[in-house]
Formats: C-alpha cells, sequence, structure tokens
C-alpha cells in the first residue's frame, strides 16, 4: 500500500469513529484560479518593486497524477487561463528567463527597458486526473484558451464528466485545445440512481434529461448524465481517444448557451471573400457578399469507443453546434462527417440521415442528424432599405425564410416552378432579434447551420408577409475552397435565373 | 513572506478541525509541501495566498471534508480541497477524498 493510499485509509477510519458515515467536501477538488496580477501584500509587493506578474498567462509548471473524488460539486475547476511564452512576465521576455534560470525575477529598469512580445501559445497540459463520484462535474471550466488535457478517467459524474463553459472561441484561431484518453463511465453501478440538479420542470424539444427524470418508468438511468458538455463558446478543439461507457448519449451541447445563443466555432471572417451574387427582380434589388471563413477548426472528434453508450449526442436546440468526425468513429459512419441537431436542412438532405429513437418524454423522437457532407454554421446580415421598413415601421424585425430549393430549381424553367411549388417547400422562419441568433455569429441578426453543396433560397417578410428588400451578408464559416454553397436572394421567387441552371446538373427538361 | 525557501517544508503532517485552513503558503517560494493529512478543515485546506508564490511543491497529499467558512475571504465560502492562484508550482499525486 502506498503511502498516500495509507493516508486515505486512515482518515475514512478517522471519520467513522467520528460517526461520519458520510462525508465530503462541500465544493470542489482542485480549484485552478489564476488571478490577472497578484493581489494581497504579495501583489503590493511586486508593485512597489515595479514589476509585473501574470499568473493566468504563466505555463503551468505541473499537474499530474491527481485524484479528487465525493466532493459536493467538481473535481477539479479552472478559471480564465491564457499560457503563453513569457506570460509569467506579462509577456516581456527575459534572457535568463528563457535560458536556465526560469525563476530570474527582472529588476525594475530591466522591465522598462524589455519589449513586449508578440503573444506566443506555451504549450500546457493538465495530465493523468482521476474524478469519481463528484456531485456535479468531474472537470468544470470557463475562459481557457490553449490548454490541453491528457489521460483523464472520469466516472459517475454526477451531470457529467467535463464541461467548459468556453474554450478558446472569438479571436482565438491561433489556439488549440486537445483532450486526448479520456475514460469517462456514467455509471459503474448502472441500477444506480442520478442526481438532477438541473431538471428544469418541464420538458421541451431538447432536454438534458432525455429519460423519465423521476426514474419511475425506465431501466436505464443514465439519460440526464452525459460523458462531454460542449463548450457554449468553443473552437480549435479537437477530442482524440475518448472512451464513452454506460451513457444514453456521451455528449451534450451545449452548455452554458442561453436561450438560442451560444455552441458557435468561430473563424476568421475575410480569409477569403467572393464577388458579389446580384439579382435584379422587379426593379428591386438584394446585393448579397459571400463570406467564407476558414483557418477554422471547430469541434473535432477522432479514435471515439463506445460501450452501451446508445447515440453520441443529444442537442439542445437546432443550432446547438457542429461536431466534425475525423475518423468515422463517432459517427460510425464515414471520415469527414458532420453530426448536427435535427433541422429543416439537415431532414430534407440526401446526404443527412436523421437519427430517432425512443424519448421517454417525447416517445420516437429525432436526436441528432449525421451528414456525410460538410454542415457550416452560416450567418445571414441583411441591412434592409424597403421603403415599407422606413414609412410603416412594420420591419424592425423582418422574419427570414431560407428554403433548400435545391430540387426545386434542378429541373430548370418548367410548370413545376410555378409560385405554388415553391411555396410548398418546407423552409426555416426565423425572426431577427435576440432569440434568433448568437452574439458570436451575428448579434441581432440571423444564423443557421446549412450543409454545403446545396442552393438555398432567402427571402424576408414582415409581420403581414410584404416582402422586404435589403443588403445582404452571408458568411459561411469554416467554408473550405472547394465546398460550395449558393444563395437566391430574391424579392420574387426565384424562377429563371441562368445561375440556378448553371448551379444544377443539366437534365433533359432543360434540353 | 519570505521568498524563496529551496530547503523548506512540510511533511508528514496531519490537520485537522481547522476553522482557518490548512496550509497557507504566503509569500513563499520553492518550498515543499508533501505527505500530509488535512482532515474536517473550514475554507480552502491547501491554499496559495497572492499569486506571486511560484516554484513551490504540493505532492502526495491527501484532504477531506473541507467545508465552507463564512468570515475568510468571498471564495471560502465555496472552498477547494487545493486552492492554486499561480500555475508555476508543482501539484502532483494529491488526493482530495470523501465518501
Amino acid at each position: 500500500m502506498s503511502e498516500r493510499s495509507e493516508l486515505v485509509t486512515t482518515c475514512a477510519w478517522r471519520g467513522s469513529r467520528l460517526t461520519h458515515s458520510f462525508f465530503r467536501s462541500s465544493h470542489y477538488g482542485f480549484w485552478y484560479r489564476f488571478l490577472h496580477s497578484p493581489d494581497g501584500l504579495g501583489g503590493q509587493h511586486m508593485e512597489d518593486l515595479g514589476i509585473k506578474l501574470c499568473p493566468n498567462w504563466t505555463p503551468t509548471l505541473s499537474f499530474k497524477g491527481n485524484v479528487a473524488h465525493s466532493t459536493g460539486r467538481h473535481g477539479l475547476k479552472m478559471n480564465e487561463y491564457f499560457p503563453i511564452k513569457c506570460g509569467r512576465t506579462c509577456g516581456k521576455c527575459f534572457d535568463r528567463e528563457i535560458g536556465a534560470d526560469p525563476a530570474f525575477m527582472p529588476t525594475k529598469s530591466q522591465f522598462d527597458e524589455a519589449p513586449d512580445t508578440p503573444v506566443e501559445s506555451a504549450i500546457t497540459w493538465y495530465e493523468d486526473f482521476v474524478a469519481f463520484k463528484n456531485k456535479q462535474f468531474g472537470v468544470w471550466g470557463e475562459f481557457l484558451v490553449d490548454v490541453n488535457f491528457r489521460n483523464y478517467r472520469l466516472l459517475d459524474h454526477g451531470i457529467a464528466g467535463m464541461e467548459f463553459a468556453y474554450v478558446n472561441g472569438k479571436s482565438t484561431k491561433f489556439a488549440r485545445s486537445r483532450f486526448e484518453d479520456f475514460f469517462l463511465v456514467g455509471r459503474t453501478n448502472p441500477e444506480e440512481k442520478v442526481y438532477l440538479p438541473l431538471f428544469e420542470g418541464k420538458p421541451s424539444k431538447y432536454f438534458m434529461c432525455e429519460l423519465d427524470p423521476n426514474m419511475a418508468q425506465v431501466g436505464t438511468v443514465t439519460g440526464c448524465v452525459h460523458g462531454l458538455h460542449m463548450p457554449g463558446i468553443g473552437s480549435e478543439i479537437t477530442y482524440s481517444g475518448i472512451t464513452f461507457v454506460n451513457y444514453e448519449a456521451a455528449v451534450w451541447g451545449c452548455a452554458w448557451c442561453v436561450e438560442l445563443r451560444g455552441g458557435y466555432q468561430q473563424g476568421e471572417r475575410g480569409a477569403k471573400r467572393s464577388g458579389a451574387e446580384r439579382s435584379k427582380p422587379c426593379g428591386r434589388r438584394y446585393h448579397a457578399n459571400i463570406h467564407f471563413i476558414i483557418r477554422s477548426l471547430g469541434t473535432e472528434f477522432e479514435d471515439i469507443t463506445y460501450v452501451n453508450t446508445d447515440r453520441p449526442v443529444t442537442w439542445r436546440f437546432d443550432t446547438a453546434g457542429i461536431l466534425n468526425d475525423l475518423d468515422g468513429s463517432l459517427t460510425n459512419t464515414v471520415a469527414g462527417a458532420s453530426v448536427v441537431p435535427t433541422g429543416m436542412f439537415v431532414a430534407a438532405n440526401p446526404n443527412c440521415e436523421v437519427m430517432s429513437s425512443v424519448s421517454y418524454l417525447h416517445g420516437m423522437q429525432d436526436f441528432y442528424a449525421v451528414c456525410t457532407v460538410k454542415v457550416r454554421r452560416t450567418a445571414i446580415y441583411p441591412t434592409f432599405f424597403s421603403v415599407f421598413m422606413n414609412s410603416q415601421r412594420l420591419f424592425q424585425y423582418p422574419y427570414i425564410t431560407i428554403k433548400d430549393i435545391s430540387e426545386h430549381m434542378e429541373v430548370g424553367h418548367t410548370p413545376e416552378h410555378a409560385k405554388e411549388a415553391y411555396n410548398a417547400i418546407p423552409g426555416m422562419d426565423q425572426p431577427k432579434g435576440p432569440t434568433s441568433c448568437f452574439p458570436q455569429g451575428p448579434g441581432f441578426d440571423y444564423l443557421a447551420l446549412l450543409p454545403v453543396d446545396r442552393h438555398y433560397g432567402i427571402t424576408f417578410t414582415d409581420e403581414h408577409n410584404i416582402q422586404v428588400a435589403g443588403f445582404v451578408s452571408v458568411l459561411a464559416q469554416e467554408m473550405t475552397p472547394d465546398e460550395k454553397m449558393m444563395f437566391s436572394l430574391s424579392l420574387n421567387h426565384p424562377f429563371g435565373n441562368p445561375l440556378y441552371r448553371a448551379w444544377s446538373i443539366p437534365t433533359e427538361a432543360h434540353r | 513572506m519570505v521568498g524563496a525557501l529551496p530547503l523548506s517544508f512540510v511533511k508528514n503532517c496531519t490537520i485537522h478541525h481547522s476553522f482557518n485552513r490548512a496550509l497557507s503558503i504566503h509569500g513563499t517560494n520553492n518550498v515543499t509541501i508533501a505527505n500530509n493529512l488535512v482532515f474536517d478543515t473550514r475554507g480552502h485546506a491547501i491554499f496559495i495566498e497572492d499569486g506571486t508564490e511560484e516554484f513551490n511543491i504540493i505532492k502526495d497529499n491527501a484532504v477531506g471534508l473541507v467545508r465552507p467558512a463564512w468570515s475568510l475571504l468571498q471564495v471560502d465560502q465555496t472552498p477547494a480541497a487545493y486552492w492554486i492562484v499561480n500555475p508555476n508550482n508543482v501539484v502532483e499525486n494529491n488526493i482530495a477524498f470523501g465518501r
């Protein structure tokens, strides 16, 4: 028996003797709360010396081999961390520090003379951590950039093995966070009841607890416990070598999204910009600037293993996120597949398959969709100039209608293109405003998850179904040059434009 | 508040039923905290104070039954067994336990 084990055994024995048949720490096992600058007397002392330290930029010396179990909240908690090179001295590098003396402390004059160096990531790993029977999460964190985790064993968590509210995210395309070699077990004892702290009281389409929250009528009890909660704001993340055991849904997305906000993947705007597509039906115009966003990773999965796990993901709402399956192991399909929420556009797409199973709350329910083509997070920024909007003030919150019109246009300019046929195509109607979009992309505008290689028609109407004209910018995030999407922006239904026929494969009807 | 103490250590000690944390590292660098048992204390148990503390070694310790303290810092109301405010320290092979 190791020295550590002896200590634990001794303490447990002592606890029993003190009549504690059950005890747990009230909150956290390990809490890394990275300060922006030192506080207290130490911080004052550094300030008097004229030297700055930035703990939240300092690379971690070592975190490995630690265990946290049976705490009241989380085994490991982390807040606000972005390790960079020379981050210890707030981004100012010194020769001695870089060399053999990591503890070198500059003088005030040295500090003042040192130039600010460009921000460069410092690879930091948190390794070999075990957490079990923690009442909420094995690992929980927020506002982490460029932090990596390896070799974690997380078991019997109250809510989820790991949840991060924000990882990388906006303007952090330089960052890269890897989660490697995770072994996640929802319940080591499948008969055990589940603690349900986040039960919201009423069922909805996307609900964290897919099963009977009272555990009265169903056999499995893992429906409310997930292995991973996807970040509300997260990007540049790779999950590799993850094993999920005894879950209903391995992943839940997205954590800390408010209403419909969150769950995005951030790219770089304007990495490549195409020319404008323009149409002039009836003398009114839409202008469209299509921005293709590249150089962003989104959320990737590879080398995923399931044991007694029903499905890869339960989504919280229709735009909650996109999981990229690098090697086909996440979806048991093909490499490069995307796992997305069910919605209008994936349901109508022949390259997407909607996955359904029985839910206690809703009966047969669509839980997620697997698309063998990429699905891109597409933001739509309109600037309206309709006279109706200006004179009648009816267009403060116009509705956007997006329709997948690929099949509709394929047959060319034929009677099937009648207005009735176009109107019969199911589409997504969404109001403008804070409930329709995400602050990251875009705020107070429109957003949809759209599979590539399809043709979409976009129109805007007011509450009286009067169409609205304006300029429109479209941002398709993470789109690569070999992918394509076409948007038809017209006040009238998109009939007869040669561009539409150029998109589709010519058919007999064309000829 | 004594700076670098590479020869100093706290080893093989038991700290229990404390009302004001267990081990505070304050303004001290390079100290070793190893093989200690902490049980039934209030506020953060093994505690790094200001954020200037670096190169300390915290290893092979066991901490159990940490309770909130209402007369210390606000964060002691939601305490951790190990409270780290500067990552430039070694934290290895420690246990935060319950039962």
